[in-house]
């Protein structure tokens, strides 16, 4: 059992330094090899297309938290079902069981696919897949000064490098 | 297609799939619950609305039907105990069969029903917006904890606990006030470290033992041979998320906290129900060890002095406590204190009956003191006094100071007894058992001081002049049978051999 | 289900009756009274249908066993059993607790929360039946429990008097010290004899462990030392006086000996008798100085529980226990007398607008021609205490020193010097009661009283006094009027080697005639007694012993740490105390020759007040000094704890782990 058990984990422990080789290898390579010639927006950080602003410490809309919750019960669903998908079929085994085995692992699966499913449902019948705007509250003053004096005022005193950007 | 098992492989998965799909039928108590959680949440989804009364009372009426249903598998499984054969699922008879587990997994069922039937009265009162998320946690945490006790492998044993977990912060935070979730937010990350210390712990045992499956013999056996630093270490590490579970010193903090604004029913819940289920299973390990010496020695050093801190602690600053909520999340942590006493003691004979009567006893004390809180939004033990309480209820509230006092005549008095005199048995022949013997003696006394708060505020205190009206609330019933059945209690005697 | 069970509900009923009232007071006026009433009245017929049946056959015993398993290995029977004795105080508990609750329902009638009176009333009852009826020592500390509680509920009945409060804190804390006692004999019974049945216990005890359980009596039943919360447990309702110095509390300490005492080694009962003496001369002398008319009666009290005590422990359980009943019935009745008295004047007081203490008996006086119909119930009443014959008092009172005298067979020459005490005893009891008579009813009324004020005559008040009175006389007890021997009571109860000196009970009839005239007389038509507002006689006595009393409180006080005085008034005192003594200090010694003996008395008493200021110096500075400590070292551990809860997280995680590191580290090494 332990000898079994460690052989395994050793099986696991070459996967990890194989994966940092290969990590370190193309990393490596690249250095060698790529051209560098960096500018402004090559050496800012890749945000998916977005704009990176502010630090990565900031504060994130709530709403993303639901959303990678909900994304989250996927992902795991997506890794069990790949082996299970594999050994669900295999005729050995089910052969091996006079045909139970199959039906097992699927009500066992479908099972697995109906509580994400329920919750999928719970989740979207109570609107936390809506992304709700905020509707942006404009705040209104009502100042005997006249409105365009303000903007001359900024215009004039605002920093250079603002009006520059 | 290539074959992707070889042939050994595939007459010994024959031959454990058998097991497990003649076994499934042990499963039924947990599926029945699964199948209340689950028809909640389609009851959730089958309406467009997320509240309602009638909503709620089919909630409830659903909660009540999966707990009976899982109370009648688990009654079949207690009465068929002697007969059945191990099984591969539940790997020894340790496991499943082992009676403690079962009664453990009853009580947690009794105590689910318990707060279904205050629901139901409290529906009567007045209606909670939040009753089906309310009951979905519930339900869901006692499915973890079920599923904890019927744990034979530490990973598993690690995803019920989380679930459980998981269920309880919810738990906490129906119905909070928005100011009090900072205090929620600190009880998820503290249990979130505690949990990740455990993990840390659990993978400290399997790399000295090779193997997690704590059913098997080879692994206390490999275990044992460990040194025995190492050992303390890991089962200190793997302790630190149980410790946080039963809210022991020093990962006790985020109890005062986070009583302090949770809703008065939520608390009841958490602070009671999953205690049984994790000292049961702490019991059910130290029954796996008693062939291993050099184990329970580490294993029941280490519970002893994290008892002896809670009991001190607990008791101590509790003195300082004005608020109701923060003083009985001290009481707790020194109740949890004197409850592992019998857990550590748990090879001496009768540690389980002087456990689950003492358990029984102070969830449902506790859960009087809540029922009773929850009516009138009480928080500070001053405010006692400025509701003009009905006799009962105040009376009821007497039982409850004098029952978590351990004062006759209240069952409180017998179980604290029984804890007592059981224990002595260890405490002859074993210093630091006799420490905390002692420690524990006094600390009752101790307890006294502030437990005795309560009835002061309410009898003896002048009522001020402006006392809000008492709440006719329907669910103060309950409450007030069970503060009756406390004191009854002591007509059945010294329980115990 | 037989008929027998309904016995069950002799319990059952006033339990169920007292929790109603507690939970559902009745607003409507005067159902709980006249239910109540109702209901004792059953409980006492009950009680006489139980003795014609227990009565008829000697040693017939009526049981039913109910056996509580207490532990695995040991169970009690909690079934209940009904003898001769458990009839009579069933239905005396039932009478008295009837003519009381009757009587209530006018006393009370004005109170707010008369309800809760009632339900007190229903609840000591309860528990007074409770000691009764039950067999095992453990079931009767459960009641002994509930009558001190029910006990310390009625003289706090007027909580918002403070005087009511500390009383009852009093009575109630005086009575733990018996009963720790108590506790203690139960265990040693326990222990000793494997059992606490009172019906299979057979062995005799050591004698520290009978004196134990004699503490239990000492405290209910007021025995010295422990005597002195029942007069200040006047404080609280009369008719609740009534009840406590009649048929319940005190009478379950007697009770508790009569069973007991063949148990007791007599070297523990010879000391048991010499407290009883003690307790019998000491209240009797204080009762003779008293000003409180509620006062005397409880002093008297005491002395008579002297007297129940004194006859059971020299062997004759029949005395004492025929005691215990007829003086049921003279005291509930003198209380109730005396409180009709004390509620007239309170009402007459009120609408006058005056305040004088109603119940001072030398601020009043003229009431036998007031109230006839009040006088004559008092005047049989206060003749059957002092020991008149033809009253159910003197064959009781009389049968005991008789049988005291009687027993110097068995206890030898000691015998001599206890009856010869308890003669004085009843010389005295008559002298006060006659002091009392003259005071209240014989002397004229003060002039302002001399009008006529109304005194009507209230049924609810007549017909209590009129049963306890007629009860009062001796037909009922016994056909011969000077001798308890022909009655019942004696026949089924008393100790074989009965042989009694009857000329001494003659000489102690004529004695008490004589001294109860020269109390009535002294104080109802002498001319110095006539018009005294205060003690006019032996004054230098009475007010030593009247001092003692307030001292005696005092350093009670002090122990007890009940009710501080402030610290001002406390300095005063003591200085115009010690001044005060110092003068007299210098007049006595000029006057050595013929005052020697005050000299001493004062100098007893300033060491008594000395003693109990070092005492209370003690108490407060080494004791409570101790207690703050221990305290104090609490708060800091508190402290500290609590100062580790300071709501930041990391914080919380760095202490979890540091302290998960130091008990590994210190289990491990």
């Amino acid at each position: 059992m332990q000898h079994g058990a460690l052989s395994s984990f050793s099986m696991i422990l070459l996967f990890i330094i194989g994966s940092a080789l290969f990590l370190l290898g193309g990393l490596f390579a690249a250095y060698l090899l790529a051209p560098r010639k960096p500018n402004h927006e090559k050496l800012s950080t890749y945000e998916c297309g977005e704009q990176p602003v502010g630090h990565a410490w900031g504060q994130f809309n709530f709403r993303f938290y639901t959303l990678a919750l909900i994304f989250i019960l996927f992902e795991i669903e997506t890794v069990l079902l790949f082996p299970w998908a594999i050994v669900f079929g295999q005729k050995e085994l089910i052969e091996a069981t006079q045909g139970r085995w199959a039906w097992f692992a699927f009500i066992e699966a479908l099972v697995f696919i109906g509580l994400l499913l329920a919750g999928l449902l719970y989740a979207w019948r109570r609107g936390f897949l809506d992304w709700a705007r905020p509707r942006p509250k404009v705040p209104s003053v009502h100042s005997p000064v006249p409105h365009a004096l303000y903007e001359n005022v900024n215009r004039r005193y605002s920093p250079p490098s603002k009006q520059k950007a | 297609m290539k074959q992707l098992f070889s042939n050994p492989f595939i007459e010994s998965f024959a031959h454990r799939f058998e097991n497990i799909y003649q076994s499934v039928g042990f499963l039924l108590p947990e599926a029945a619950l699964l199948a209340g959680i689950v028809l909640l949440l389609l009851l959730a989804i089958s309406t467009r609305k997320a509240y309602g009364l009638r909503l709620a009372f089919w909630a409830v009426a659903i909660m009540m039907a999966s707990l009976f249903a899982q109370l009648f598998f688990l009654v079949g499984q207690l009465r068929s105990l002697p007969d059945e054969a191990p099984l591969y699922l539940m790997a020894d008879t340790l496991c499943v069969f082992h009676p403690l587990q079962i009664q453990a997994r009853i009580a947690l069922n009794l105590g689910a029903l318990l707060f279904g039937v205050v629901f139901l009265f409290e529906l009567l009162g007045h209606y909670r917006k939040e009753s089906v998320e309310w009951l979905f946690w519930a339900l869901s945490a006692l499915l973890g904890l079920d599923l904890l006790l019927l744990s034979a492998h530490f990973l598993t044993f690690y995803m019920s606990f989380e679930l459980s977990s998981i269920a309880t912060y919810f738990l906490l935070s129906v119905g909070r006030q928005r100011r009090q979730h900072e205090a929620l937010m600190k009880y998820v990350l503290f249990g979130a470290f505690a949990s990740a210390l455990m993990l840390y712990g659990i993978s400290w045992i399997y790399g000295l033992a090779g193997s997690i499956e704590f059913t098997q013999a080879a692994f206390w056996q490999h275990l044992q041979a460990a040194p025995s630093l190492w050992l303390y270490i890991a089962w200190a590490l793997f302790a630190a998320g149980v410790f946080f579970k039963l809210s022991v010193v020093p990962f006790h903090f985020w109890a005062p906290d986070a009583y302090e604004g949770a809703p008065a029913m939520s608390l009841a819940f958490v602070s009671a129900i999953p205690k049984v289920a994790i000292l049961a299973f702490m019991m059910l390990l130290n029954s796996r060890m008693a062939a291993f010496a050099a184990l329970q020695t580490v294993w029941g050093q280490l519970l002893m002095a994290v008892a002896l801190a809670s009991l001190l602690l607990g008791n101590f600053i509790a003195l300082r406590q004005h608020n109701l909520k923060r003083l009985l999340a001290y009481s707790t942590i020194a109740h949890m204190g004197t409850l592992l006493l019998p857990v550590v003691a748990a090879g001496y004979e009768g540690a389980e009956e002087v456990f689950l009567y003492y358990w029984a006893v102070y969830a449902l004390t506790l859960f009087v003191a809540f029922a009773l809180a929850a009516q009138q939004q009480i928080d500070q033990i001053a405010d006692l006094r400025r509701f003009n309480h009905t006799t009962g209820a105040k009376l009821a509230w007497g039982v409850v100071a004098f029952s978590l006092a351990g004062l006759p005549p209240t069952a409180g008095f017998l179980a604290k007894l029984g804890v007592f005199v059981h224990f002595w048995k260890m405490a002859a022949s074993h210093n630091l058992a006799l420490l905390l013997w002692v420690t524990a003696l006094l600390s009752t006394a101790v307890a006294l001081a502030y437990y005795i708060k309560i009835p002061y505020a309410l009898f003896f205190k002048q009522e001020s002049e402006a006392g809000a009206p008492a709440g006719a609330d329907a669910a103060l019933l309950p409450a007030m049978m069970i503060a009756l059945l406390l004191v009854l209690a002591i007509l059945w005697g010294y329980p115990f051999a | 289900m037989e008929l027998i069970h309904s016995l069950w509900l002799l319990l059952l009923m006033p339990l169920a009756w007292g929790i109603l009232l507690l939970v559902q007071p009745f607003a409507r006026a005067r159902v709980d009274g006249v239910v109540s009433v109702v209901l004792y009245g059953g409980l006492s017929m009950a009680g006489w249908l139980l003795l014609r049946s227990t009565g008829q056959v000697p040693g017939t015993v009526i049981e039913l066993p109910v056996h509580w398993q207490l532990l695995k290995t040991y169970s009690v029977n909690s079934g209940i059993y009904i003898d001769y004795p458990t009839a009579w105080m069933v239905f005396i508990v039932g009478l008295v607790g009837s003519c009381v609750a009757l009587y209530s329902c006018r006393y009370m009638q004005e109170e707010t929360h008369r309800s809760r009176y009632f339900a007190y009333l229903s609840l000591f009852v309860f528990a007074m039946l409770g000691i009764v009826l039950v067999r095992d020592l453990l079931l009767i500390y459960v009641g002994w429990e509930l009558v001190g509680l029910c006990s310390y509920l009625l003289i706090g009945f007027w909580h918002e008097r403070s005087e009511a409060r500390r009383a009852a804190l009093q009575a109630f804390v005086t009575n733990r010290l018996g009963d720790a006692a108590f506790v203690v004999g139960i265990g040693a019974c326990l222990l000793l004899t494997g059992s606490t049945d009172l019906l299979q216990m057979q062995q005799t005890l050591p004698w520290w462990a009978a004196l134990c359980l004699f503490g239990g009596t000492m405290g209910k039943s007021a025995q010295f030392p422990l005597h002195f919360w029942l007069p200040d447990a006047m404080a609280g309702p009369t008719p609740a006086s009534a009840l406590i110095h009649a048929a319940t509390m005190v009478a379950a300490g007697v009770y508790l000996l009569f069973r007991l005492h063949p148990l007791f080694p007599d070297s523990t009962l010879l000391v048991i008798a010499g407290l009883a003496l003690i307790t019998i001369l000491w209240s009797a002398l204080l009762a003779c100085v008293q000003k409180d008319m509620k006062r005397v009666l409880a002093y008297s009290t005491v002395s008579q529980l002297g007297y129940m005590i004194l006859a059971i422990a020299l062997h004759n359980p029949a005395g004492g226990f025929a005691h215990l009943l007829t003086h049921a019935f003279f005291k509930a009745g003198l209380f109730l007398s005396v409180g009709a008295v004390i509620y007239y004047l309170h009402h007459w007081q009120e609408k006058k607008g005056l305040h004088f203490d109603a119940q001072n008996m030398f601020l009043t006086g003229g009431w036998a021609r007031r109230a006839l119909w009040l006088a004559i119930p008092y005047g049989i009443l206060a003749a059957a205490l002092a020991g008149f014959p033809l009253t159910a008092g003197a064959l009781s009172k009389e049968n005991i020193i008789m049988s005291v005298w009687a027993s110097h067979a068995r206890f030898g020459q000691v015998a001599y010097y206890l009856g010869s005490g308890a003669i004085l005893g009843a010389l005295l009891t008559a002298f006060y009661m006659g002091r009392q008579t003259g005071l209240i009813w014989l002397r004229p009324a003060p002039p302002e009283q001399a009008a006529a004020f109304p005194a009507q005559p209230h049924a609810t008040f007549i017909i209590p006094l009129a049963l306890l009175s007629v009860g009062s006389l001796w037909f009922w007890w016994s056909p011969n009027p000077m001798s308890l021997e022909a009655g019942a009571i004696w026949q089924r109860l008393k100790a074989p080697e009965a042989s009694l000196p009857h000329a001494i009970g003659y000489l102690t009839s004529a004695g008490a005639l004589f001294m109860f005239a020269l109390g009535a007389w002294l104080y109802g038509f002498s001319p110095k007694g006539k018009t005294a507002h205060n003690e006019p006689y032996l004054q230098p006595l009475a007010r030593l012993l009247y001092r003692f009393c307030c001292l005696q409180d005092r350093v009670i006080r002090y122990l007890m740490d009940v009710a501080k005085p402030n610290e001002q008034t406390e300095s005063i005192w003591l200085q115009d105390r010690l001044t005060a003594w110092g003068l007299k200090l210098c007049r006595a010694a000029h006057q050595f020759d013929s005052k020697g003996i005050d000299r001493l008395i004062n100098g007893l008493g300033k060491i008594t007040v000395v003693a109990a200021h070092v005492i209370a110096w003690t108490d407060r500075q080494i004791v409570d000094g101790m207690v703050k400590a221990i305290v104090g070292m609490a708060r800091l551990a508190a402290y500290i704890g609590s100062r580790l809860q300071s709501g930041i997280l990391q914080e919380y995680a760095w202490i979890a782990i540091v302290a998960l590191a130091l008990i590994v580290l210190g289990v491990a090494i």
